[in-house]
C-alpha cells in the first residue's frame, strides 16, 4: 500500500509550472514516504512528455485522459432498480441547486465498472431514462435557450465526470489532491470508497480560475452576445459550466479532512467557496535557500554589467494569464528612459503558440528587438547571477516561487498585486513587515506603473541594496523549503494515525 | 496553476445530425414505374398470342420475362438501398467526383455475380442453348437497368427515364412480335431483349453525360456494405417478400410446369399483376404530397434543432410535420381508396378486359385490396427511412417476408377460394406493424435523434 496518493490535474509530471515543481520538491524532500499518483490529462490524442524525472519514492503513476470516452453498454438492469438510480440522480441534482452535496457518496457506485449492476455511464448518455431526466432539467415549458447546446453542454459537462469517477484508484493511506475540480472529486471518491483521509492543497483557486476562463470563452454559446456584454451577465451555458466547477469545488471542500493553501487571500476565497474555516490552513511554498543564496555576493552593489547594461528578468510561461503584453508595453516605456536595460523573458513559449505569436508581433510593433529576448525554457540559475531585477505582470498568481527565488538570490522584484505578491514583497505578519520591502507592488495590467517601478529600483543603487538584503532575510526566515516540507510530513503522519509508512518498511527489508 | 479546465472547443464543433433521406423516396418510386410498364408490356404481348404450339412458345417467353424480373429485382435489391444511401451521402457532401466509379463498381459486381447466378440457374432448364444465352443476357441487361435507374433517380432526371422506357418498350413489343412470329420463343425473347437493351443504353448514355469520374473501383462504396449491412438485408428481404407469394404459388397445387423449370400458376399470377397497375395514382400523388408540405416541415424540424431553437419551438415544428404527414396519408387513403373501391365495383368488367376468367374475379378483388395495403406499407417504410430508422424497417421487411411466405403457403393448402388472402393479410399485418413503429418513433423522435449522436 502506498503512503500518499496524489491527485494531479493537468500538472506534474507532464506540464511544467509552479504546482509541478512544488510536487516534485515535496516528494523528493520526503524520501521516507512512498508516493503514487493519478495524473488527469485532457486527451491521449496529444503527446505528453514527462517534464520531470520521477523520484524513487514516487511509483506507478497512472494517467486518466479526461476526454477519451469509452462507453460500453452495461448489463441489463431491472427497470425498478434503474428507476431508483434515476431517482437518486434527480435528488442529487436538486441538491446541487441548494449547494448540498450529501448524496455524493451514494451515487459513486454508479461509476464503478466492477459493480456491473449499478454501472450507469452508458445509459446516462444513450438511455431513455436519462433522456427524460435531461428534458426535465431543461424544462421544455419555460426554457427559451437553445436545446441543442443544452444537450451538448449536458454531455460535455457529464462525460469527463463519468470518466474521472470510473478511474480505478490505488489503495493509499492518505489521498492528497493538489486542486479541486476533477482531481478534487477523484480524491473525494477515494475517501468515500476506502475511508481514508483526504488532504487538499490549493495553490491557485481552481474554481475562480475556471470562472475567469469561462467568462472569457467564446466557444460557449451565448444567445445575443452583445446584449450580454451590456448587462455584464453570463449566458445560460456559461452558468452551467460555472455551476459545474463550483460544485466540484464544494464537493472537494466538503470531503477534504484538511485544506491547505498558500496565503491568506486564498484562504478567504476557499471559505467563500464553501470550505469549513476549521479545516483551512496556510502553508506557504518555500525555496531551497542554499541553491539561490550564494548565486550573487551578498553585499553586491549591482552596478551595470560589463556591457554597461542592466539585466531584468521575467520568469514564466508565455501565456495570457502571465500578461506578457503588459510587460512588453512597460519595456517600451523603460527603454525610452533607460536605454541600456535588457529584458529576458524566461519560460516555455510553446504552450500557447497563438499568444506567443501575438507577443512577437507586439514586440515588432514596439521595436523592442534590442531590449528584450524570449529565451524559451532555460535554467534560470544561469541567469539569476546577472539579474538586477525581476518583473512579474501576471493577472493571476497564487504564491509565485520566482519571487522567493529572486529575493533569496538578492534580486528585488516588481510584481503585480495578485495572489501573495504583496505578502511576499512587503511581509505577511507584523514581524515579517518589519524586515522592510524587497520590491515594489504595482497594479494589474498597468504598463506605466510597472515601468515606474522598474525605473525607481534600477535608478537607485541604495534602494536596490536595501531591498536585496530584506529579501534574503525574509526568505531565510519564513520560506525555507525544508521547514515547510517537514510541516507536510507531520500532517501526513497525523492523518495516517501514526502508522509506519510502507516505504520505511521496504527500506527496512532492504537493510536486512 | 493546476487544472485542465476545458479544451473542448474542438470537440464541440459537431457535424450533421442527419443527411437528406429523400433519396429513398425517389428510388422507390422510380423503380416501381418500370416494373409497371413491364407488366403492361407483357400484357400487350400476351393479347396476341396464338394457340397450340404458339401458345406454349408464348408461355415460355412470358415465364422467362417474369422470372427475369422477379429474380433481378431481388438480386439488385441486395445493393439497391446501400447504393441509394451512398449516393445520398455523397450528394449531401457535394462530392460527385466519383459517381461514375461507383456506377462501374456496382456494374462489375452485378455483372459478375449476375452472370454466375443466372448461368448456374439456366443450366438446369430444358430449353435451347440460344434461349439460355438470351435469358442470361436479358437478366444482366435488366439488372443494369435497375442499377441505372438508381443513379438517375439521384439526379431526378425523370424525363430521360420515361423516354428510355417508352422507347425501349415500344421496340420490345414491335421486335417481339416480328421475331416471335418467325422464330418462336427465341424470337419473342430476342425482340424483347432488343427493346430492353435500347432502354439500358439510353439510360447509360444519360449517365455518362451526367457523371464525371475516373477509376474503375470505389472502395468507399464497398465500405458501405459493412456499415449499412441492414440496408442490404432490407433490400433483399423486401424485394423477396414482394415475390415470395408468387413463388409459393409456382409450386402450389394447381400450378404446372411449362418446361423444366419454368413453372406458372394460371389462376394466381395474372390477377395479382393486374392489381398492381391500380397503385399508379398513389405513387404519383405521394411524391408530390410528400415533396411539398411534409418535406418542408421535416426540414424545418431538423433545421430548428440545428438552428439552436428551444425545445418548445422544435416541438411546434414537429407538430406541423406530423400534421403534414397525417394529411398526406389521409389523401393517399382517400384517393387510392376510391380508386380501389371503383376497381372493386367494376372488377368483373376489368377482369374481362384484362383477359382474366370469371373464376379469377374474387382473387382479383382481394388482390386489389392487397395492392392498396402494399402501397401504404411501402410509403410508411419510406417515411421510416426519412428518419433513418433502419432497424425497424428491417423488422418490418422480415415480418412481411415471413408472413407473406407463411400465409400464402397456408392458403394454397386451404383451397382456391382463399387464394390472395395470404398476400393481403401479410400486407395488412406488416402495415399495422410499420405504422405502430412509425407512431412510436415519431413520439420519441427527439430522443432518437439525439441519443444517436456519437460522443466522440
Amino acid at each position: 500500500m502506498y503512503d500518499v496518493c496524489l491527485m494531479l490535474e493537468g500538472t506534474y509530471p507532464f506540464v511544467s509550472g509552479g504546482v509541478s515543481t512544488w510536487v516534485h520538491h515535496l516528494v523528493k524532500a520526503l524520501p521516507e514516504l512512498l508516493f503514487t499518483g493519478i495524473c488527469i490529462l485532457p486527451t491521449s490524442k496529444e503527446k505528453w512528455e514527462r517534464k520531470y524525472d520521477l523520484p524513487d519514492n514516487f511509483r506507478d503513476l497512472r494517467v486518466v485522459y479526461l476526454h477519451d470516452y469509452e462507453l460500453t453498454p452495461q448489463a441489463r438492469v431491472k427497470q425498478k432498480k434503474r428507476s431508483r438510480q434515476i431517482e437518486l440522480l434527480r435528488a442529487f441534482h436538486q441538491g446541487i441547486k441548494g449547494k448540498k452535496y450529501s448524496l455524493f457518496a451514494d451515487i459513486l457506485p454508479f461509476f464503478q465498472s466492477s459493480k456491473k449492476e449499478a454501472y450507469l455511464p452508458y445509459d446516462m448518455i444513450y438511455g431513455k431514462d436519462a433522456w427524460d431526466l435531461l428534458l426535465e432539467f431543461y424544462g421544455p415549458e419555460k426554457n427559451r435557450e437553445s436545446f441543442i447546446d443544452y444537450f451538448w453542454t449536458f454531455r460535455f459537462t457529464h462525460l469527463p465526470i463519468f470518466k474521472v469517477l470510473s478511474t480505478d484508484i490505488p489503495m493509499a493511506k492518505v489521498y492528497h489532491t493538489v486542486s479541486t475540480g476533477y482531481a478534487g472529486i477523484l480524491g473525494a471518491e477515494a475517501k468515500d470508497l476506502y475511508g481514508k483521509p483526504l488532504l487538499l492543497t490549493e495553490h491557485g483557486i481552481y474554481t475562480k480560475e475556471r470562472k475567469i476562463e469561462i467568462a472569457q470563452s467564446e466557444w460557449v454559446y451565448v444567445a445575443d452576445a452583445d446584449q450580454i456584454k451590456l448587462k455584464k451577465e453570463l449566458g445560460a451555458f456559461q452558468k452551467i459550466w460555472i455551476q459545474l466547477f463550483d460544485s466540484l469545488g464544494r464537493i472537494t471542500y466538503q470531503e477534504a479532512d484538511r485544506i491547505y493553501t498558500l496565503y491568506e487571500g486564498n484562504r478567504e476565497l476557499e471559505l467563500a467557496g464553501g470550505a469549513n474555516p476549521d479545516k483551512v490552513f496556510v502553508i506557504p511554498n518555500g525555496v531551497d535557500i542554499n541553491r539561490f543564496s550564494s548565486l550573487k555576493p551578498v553585499d553586491s552593489g549591482d552596478e551595470w554589467d560589463e556591457k554597461g547594461a542592466f539585466n531584468v528578468g521575467f520568469v514564466g510561461r508565455v501565456v495570457p494569464i502571465k500578461d506578457v503584453k503588459t510587460l512588453l508595453r512597460a519595456v517600451k516605456i523603460v527603454s525610452l528612459r533607460l536605454p541600456n536595460v535588457k529584458f529576458h523573458v524566461m519560460g516555455p513559449t510553446d504552450e500557447n503558440p497563438e499568444y506567443y505569436q501575438e507577443c512577437l508581433e507586439l514586440m515588432d510593433v514596439l521595436r523592442l528587438q534590442n531590449h528584450l529576448e524570449f529565451t524559451g525554457k532555460v535554467n534560470v540559475m544561469d541567469y539569476y547571477p546577472r539579474l538586477h531585477l525581476l518583473v512579474l505582470t501576471s493577472i493571476s498568481e497564487a504564491q509565485p516561487l520566482v519571487i522567493l527565488e529572486a529575493n533569496c538570490a538578492g534580486i528585488p522584484v516588481v510584481a503585480s498585486d495578485v495572489g501573495a505578491c504583496r505578502e511576499l514583497l512587503e511581509g505577511r505578519t507584523e514581524q515579517d513587515r518589519a524586515l522592510g520591502p524587497s520590491g515594489i507592488v504595482t497594479q494589474v495590467a498597468d504598463p506605466v506603473g510597472t515601468a515606474e517601478g522598474i525605473i525607481t529600483i534600477l535608478s537607485n543603487r541604495e534602494l536596490r541594496k536595501e531591498m536585496a538584503l530584506s529579501g534574503r532575510k525574509r526568505v531565510e526566515k519564513f520560506y525555507r523549503e525544508s521547514d515547510l516540507n517537514r510541516e507536510y510530513l507531520s500532517v501526513y503522519r497525523e492523518l495516517m494515525g501514526g502508522e509506519t509508512s510502507g516505504h520505511e518498511a521496504i527500506d527496512g527489508r532492504h537493510r536486512l | 496553476m493546476a487544472g485542465i479546465g476545458f479544451e473542448l472547443k474542438k470537440i464541440l464543433k459537431k457535424g450533421t445530425l442527419i443527411s437528406d433521406m429523400r433519396a429513398f423516396l425517389y428510388a422507390a418510386l422510380v423503380s416501381s414505374g418500370p416494373w409497371l410498364m413491364s407488366i403492361i408490356c407483357l400484357a400487350i404481348l400476351g393479347m396476341y398470342h396464338g394457340s397450340g404450339r404458339g401458345l406454349i412458345e408464348h408461355e415460355i417467353f412470358r415465364s422467362t420475362v417474369i422470372y427475369t424480373y422477379a429474380f433481378s429485382l431481388i438480386f439488385v435489391g441486395i445493393l439497391q438501398l446501400v447504393v441509394t444511401r451512398y449516393l445520398a451521402d455523397r450528394f449531401y457532401e457535394k462530392d460527385t467526383q466519383n459517381t461514375l466509379s461507383t456506377f462501374l463498381t456496382c456494374s462489375i459486381l452485378l455483372l459478375f455475380f449476375g452472370a454466375l447466378f443466372s448461368t448456374l440457374c439456366y443450366s438446369f432448364f430444358e430449353i435451347s442453348f440460344l434461349h439460355k444465352f438470351c435469358g442470361v443476357v436479358l437478366f444482366l441487361v435488366v439488372d443494369m437497368i435497375w442499377l441505372s435507374m438508381i443513379f438517375l433517380s439521384a439526379i431526378k432526371d425523370y424525363n430521360s427515364i420515361v423516354y428510355a422506357f417508352a422507347g425501349g418498350s415500344l421496340l420490345s413489343i414491335i421486335a417481339g412480335f416480328r421475331l416471335g412470329r418467325s422464330m418462336g420463343t427465341e424470337g419473342y425473347l430476342m425482340g424483347y431483349l432488343l427493346g430492353q437493351a435500347l432502354t439500358f443504353f439510353w439510360l447509360l448514355a444519360r449517365l455518362l453525360k451526367e457523371f464525371p469520374g475516373s477509376g474503375l473501383w470505389d472502395w468507399g462504396f464497398i465500405v458501405y456494405f459493412r456499415k449499412f449491412w441492414d440496408l442490404m438485408c432490407i433490400g433483399f428481404a423486401f424485394n423477396l417478400a414482394i415475390w415470395v407469394d408468387k413463388m409459393v404459388f409456382w409450386v402450389a397445387p394447381g400450378s404446372r410446369m411449362i418446361v423444366p423449370w419454368f413453372r406458372t400458376n394460371d389462376i394466381y399470377e395474372a390477377p395479382i399483376f393486374f392489381s398492381y397497375i391500380t397503385i399508379v395514382p398513389t405513387l404519383a400523388m405521394f411524391l408530390i404530397n410528400i415533396e411539398t408540405s411534409f418535406y418542408e416541415h421535416y426540414r424545418g424540424y431538423y433545421g430548428k434543432i440545428m438552428g439552436k431553437w428551444n425545445m418548445a419551438g422544435i416541438l411546434m415544428e414537429k407538430d406541423k410535420m406530423i400534421e403534414a404527414l397525417r394529411n398526406s396519408m389521409k389523401d393517399v387513403f382517400v384517393i387510392q381508396g376510391s380508386v380501389t373501391v371503383i376497381c372493386l365495383v367494376f372488377a368483373p368488367n376489368l377482369a374481362k378486359a384484362a383477359g382474366l376468367n370469371a373464376l379469377q374475379v374474387p382473387l382479383f378483388k382481394i388482390a386489389l385490396v392487397g395492392s392498396f395495403l402494399q402501397v401504404l406499407l411501402a410509403l410508411t417504410i419510406i417515411i421510416l427511412f426519412y428518419f433513418d430508422l433502419r432497424r425497424p424497417v428491417l423488422v418490418v421487411s422480415s415480418v412481411f417476408l415471413i408472413s407473406n411466405a407463411g400465409l400464402s403457403y397456408l392458403t394454397t393448402r386451404m383451397g382456391f377460394q382463399f387464394y390472395g388472402y395470404g398476400y393481403t393479410f401479410s400486407c395488412l399485418i406488416s402495415l399495422i406493424l410499420a405504422f405502430c413503429i412509425l407512431q412510436d418513433k415519431i413520439r420519441n423522435l427527439e430522443y432518437i435523434t439525439f441519443a444517436r449522436q456519437p460522443v466522440v
